[in-house]
């Protein structure tokens, strides 16, 4: 059962299915329906993600022998309560967990040729992945320090007031943020348990650490969970031990992909802590890059 | 346009009608001030270079409802020195300027005069200069545009209160917190002083203000909605159910007077032999101890004489 569960697990006829388990049109991406949006009459739209679904698929499957019906009522029936996995051979082959939310309906449209139309796959949140989503280049959005309109969209926390703030190209040695936008969440001088977050709604993610002598350590956090400890003066990982499956960091990138869909939160905690190259203490969060 | 002057009328005629903005701030209890409207207006924006100055602040207890509401009065006075609103200024004309003065306890919160929020509530001011006033946000302030829909108003034009509604959106903030329900989890907005404004921006104007106090304000996942009611909310004055008058009401010797004297009094302090029990107004009194005193001084006659069979 579950993600292990593949409807389509090769790109095209299989001999031992007895048919081409994939559709053979349709595929809707909408994940808009997570997003609420208002606009005062003037003004500008203000949105919020305020659901965590993901992706859906109005699927037709035209002109295919009984046993395809067949495996899509087993699909259906089987995982009314649960999930599997469908791939998207088209899409780069990204997979996606969800089960069929609608009933096959096959009609008879020749000898031994039947179609079923308008089949809603939608995927499911919270759901394990054979394979999580990585294509980083044609699949993450960045979640700046400030939105377009120059708005933070970082939360924070800090002991002394407006420790955090948003600033542009800090004076602080080390490369520039590998971002369009220059603003990223600073704090300068942090008490230890100082915290800056963000909430996204999908898969993984990943954040490019400024590197710079003026930066200390900080704690990356994932719904709460500790992820890693990360010396930003260098890059590099403090402490030892096994990673967290999925996680990643190399050359001050952290990567997280095994990361089911769902609302997270990403919390960087500083430790006002100098790291392993200077003195200083200060911590950068930068752009939140999220899978979508 | 009856009452506006020629500098508000020409601009609005030769404009032939723009959708006008609205402003809304919102003053509660615990001081903070708010400033929303349904279009971004930033600070040095052209509206606001023009005549839209905010509200003044008034810091001790901006409940002003609880003026006229039967609340004991807090450590509370506004001083008004312009045009009143009608509610509002009543405990304070009683008493006059020297209300707070004369008691040691009250403090005077702020000397309001007669610019600011007051300016355009008349018909003589409001086309020419908007004055100054101390606000939390500067003499400028930054409308945020998260007015959504069109605020509502009932105006009754009779002792019934007049009442509004207007929505705010709740989805701004950053990824983690909104900006509007956290503000309604961090401040009561029930009894803030809330100022509204329909700003005609051809003839800078507002052609429509309406002050009052949120009643009652709603939550949801899209919004925020407040109720307002205007100042005048009769309803809710606790007054006694007879003439208030610097004479006693009462019959002399009957179980609500509880006098024993063999003497009749005449209805007045200075004749009463129950004072702890008079009934009357008293316009005048010895306030040497900082406290109610005995001493019975003879009332001065009202200067206005009004006739007790007439209500009103």
């Amino acid at each position: 059962m579950a993600e292990t569960d593949i409807l389509n697990p090769v790109k095209g006829w299989s001999d031992a299915l007895g048919c081409n388990p994939n559709w053979s049109y349709g595929w809707i991406r909408k994940t808009a329906s997570n997003k609420k949006m208002a606009q005062p009459r003037l003004g500008r739209r203000y949105s919020r993600e305020l659901m965590n679904a993901g992706y859906s698929a109005n699927l037709n499957f035209i002109e295919q022998p009984y046993a395809q019906v067949l495996r899509l009522k087993q699909f259906y029936e089987q995982f009314q309560n649960g999930y599997f996995t469908l791939i998207n051979w088209d899409g780069c082959g990204r997979h996606h967990v969800g089960n069929f939310t609608t009933e096959p309906n096959e009609v008879e449209t020749a000898n031994g040729k039947w179609t079923i139309q308008g089949l809603l796959f939608e995927e499911a949140p919270e759901a394990r992945m054979l394979e999580y989503p990585n294509d980083w280049v044609k699949s993450s959005h960045y979640v700046y320090a400030l939105d377009d309109y120059l708005d933070p969209l970082v939360a924070n926390s800090s002991f002394v007031a407006n420790a955090w703030a948003a600033v542009q190209t800090p004076a602080l040695a080390g490369m520039s943020l590998n971002a369009p936008i220059s603003y990223e969440t600073l704090n300068a001088a942090p008490t230890a348990g100082d915290f800056a977050q963000v909430q996204y709604v999908g898969w993984g993610f990943r954040l490019t650490f400024r590197i710079g002598t003026g930066l200390g350590q900080l704690a990356v956090y994932l719904d709460g969970n500790l992820l890693i400890t990360i010396d930003q003066s260098n890059g590099t990982r403090v402490g030892s031990g096994a990673l967290t499956p999925g996680l990643t960091l190399a050359a001050g990138v952290l990567t997280a992909v095994q990361v089911p869909l769902d609302a997270h939160r990403v919390k960087m905690v500083a430790l006002a802590v100098a790291g392993a190259v200077g003195a200083g203490t200060a911590v950068a969060m930068p752009a939140l890059q999220v899978m979508h | 346009m009856g009452g506006y002057t020629s500098g508000v009328v020409n601009p609005m005629r030769a404009s032939g009608g723009l959708a006008p903005t609205s402003l809304l701030e919102v003053l509660t209890a615990s001081n903070t001030y708010y400033a929303w409207s349904d279009r971004d207006l930033q600070n040095g924006s052209a509206i606001l270079s023009q005549n839209t100055t905010p509200i003044a602040t008034i810091t001790a207890n901006r409940r002003l409802i609880g003026l006229f509401g039967g609340e004991a009065f807090p450590s509370f006075t506004v001083v008004l020195t312009g045009p009143a609103p009608i509610s509002a200024g009543e405990p304070v004309t009683i008493a006059g300027n020297t209300l707070a003065a004369a008691n040691g306890t009250w403090i005077i919160a702020e000397v309001l005069s007669a610019d600011s929020y007051l300016v355009e509530h008349t018909t003589t001011g409001g086309s020419g200069t908007g004055g100054t006033s101390s606000t939390p946000g500067g003499s400028n302030v930054d409308y945020k545009g998260w007015i959504i829909g069109q605020p509502k108003f009932t105006l009754t034009g009779t002792t019934q209160t007049d009442t509004g509604t207007i929505d705010v959106q709740n989805y701004s903030g950053n990824t983690v917190m909104r900006d509007v329900a956290t503000a309604f989890s961090e401040d009561e907005f029930i009894g803030a002083f809330i100022y509204f404004r329909l700003w005609r921006s051809d003839s800078e104007y507002a052609v429509f203000t309406f002050m009052g106090t949120v009643s009652e304000c709603d939550v949801s996942d899209d919004r925020m909605t407040l109720a307002l009611e205007g100042f005048g909310n009769w309803s809710n004055c606790i007054a006694p159910a007879c003439n208030i008058d610097a004479t006693c009401g009462l019959t002399f010797g009957s179980v609500e007077c509880g006098s024993t004297s063999p003497t009749p009094c005449q209805n007045t302090y200075g004749t009463c032999t129950s004072i702890e029990r008079f009934k009357g107004t008293i316009a005048q009194w010895d306030w040497a101890n900082q406290g109610a005193s005995l001493v019975q001084i003879a009332q001065p006659p009202p200067v206005i004489s009004h006739n007790p069979a007439r209500a009103f």
